[in-house]
């Protein structure tokens, strides 16, 4: 039985053997793959351009929102600070001739936090477009506020459209800076009205 | 007569035969295994990028018309050259950008402010900007706000 089997399993395994190597060694079809492999590295890479530039306008968004978050905060006056020294009849004629440039307006830290805070807040819940939606919560960082300017750094988490291909990453985190400081606008003003 | 049908029959017999060698040919058939195969799946990836592309760049152009619109208009002296002042700098900003003038036609400003008049110190502005998309007519919109100086 097995004298007669062993040389047919022989014979077939031969056949198949040569079909296989016939099929490796055919061309038809080999370009499909090259095509689907292509297919699959424009997809990976469109995935990863479509986060990207996610990312880049959240990250404009959340610009935006720190700027907004620091103008708040540096219209907080310290008056103590603001009426301090004494002005008298000649401290305007010696300013205009000496050309002495105008002291920047003095902030309260402490306000200047609790408005900040708040307007980063506001931002934060914003559901309209002011705020891109991929945005989550918008957090102050870190903030120096010296007197008479103001520096905030902000942070969020973005989230991306697409998971970025062979990672598990499907977020990025943002962080924006800002610095502020108050000018006094020049000029000569009568009860208010700006005469020049 | 009988002849003309066999000549035509066997004429056609031999086109027959050419059509059929030819096809069985390999000759171009990686043409034709990339026309049925690439086209298909790749059209679909250029049309989404174009949108993409389209789609991410007006969020950046009305990004940038929004904040420095509503910077013109809070760093102006009063409510009627404020608008006047950031109704420039938007048509300014949008032609700079590339917006085409039918899309510049379209362009509107709303403005929503927590004080009345609007231009008051220390008062909340937010402004919104849209403008319709020449080519997917689509509304492209975005907005800011700032606070008005409390010294003004």
């Amino acid at each position: 039985m097995n004298l007669i089997t062993k040389p047919l399993k022989t014979s077939r395994t031969g056949v198949g053997k040569e079909r296989i190597l016939r099929f490796f060694k055919d061309d038809r079809g080999s370009l499909s793959v090259v095509i689907i492999g292509l297919f699959f590295i424009t997809v990976a890479s469109l995935m990863v351009m479509s986060d990207v530039a996610t990312v880049l306008v959240a990250k404009r968004s959340l610009a935006q929102a720190t700027e907004a978050a620091a103008q708040q905060g540096v219209h907080t006056l310290d008056k103590s600070a603001y009426y301090t020294g004494k002005g008298t009849m000649f401290t305007l004629p010696l300013a205009l001739i000496t050309h002495r440039d105008h002291s920047p307006v003095p902030i309260d830290c402490n306000r200047a936090v609790v408005d900040v805070m708040i307007e980063l807040h506001n931002w934060s819940n914003d559901n309209t477009s002011m705020k891109r939606h991929e945005l989550q919560g918008i957090v102050l960082t870190d903030m120096n506020c010296d007197g008479v300017s103001l520096e905030i750094s902000t942070y969020a988490r973005v989230k991306l459209p697409f998971t970025v291909p062979f990672s598990n990453m499907n977020s990025a985190i943002l962080t924006a800076t800002a610095g502020v400081t108050n000018q006094v606008q020049e000029g000569l003003y009568l009860f208010g009205i700006r005469v020049h | 007569m009988a002849i003309g049908v066999r000549s035509f029959a066997h004429r056609f017999r031999i086109i027959n035969q050419g059509m059929c060698s030819r096809l069985r040919q390999e000759n171009g058939s990686a043409v034709v295994e990339f026309v049925a195969l690439a086209i298909p799946l790749f059209i679909p990836i250029f049309m989404y990028l174009n949108q993409f592309a389209s789609v991410s760049g007006n969020e950046e152009i009305v990004r940038t018309m929004v904040r420095e619109g509503l910077r013109a208009y809070v760093a102006s002296d009063s409510d009627h050259a404020g608008r006047e002042v950031s109704a420039q700098a938007l048509t300014v900003i949008a032609n700079h950008l590339g917006l085409t003038p039918q899309e510049i036609e379209t362009l509107s400003a709303r403005y929503e402010c927590s004080e009345n008049p609007c231009f008051s110190a220390n008062g909340r502005i937010r402004l919104t900007v849209s403008y319709v998309d020449a080519q997917s007519h689509r509304i492209i919109e975005a907005s800011a706000q700032e606070h008005i100086s409390p010294w003004m």
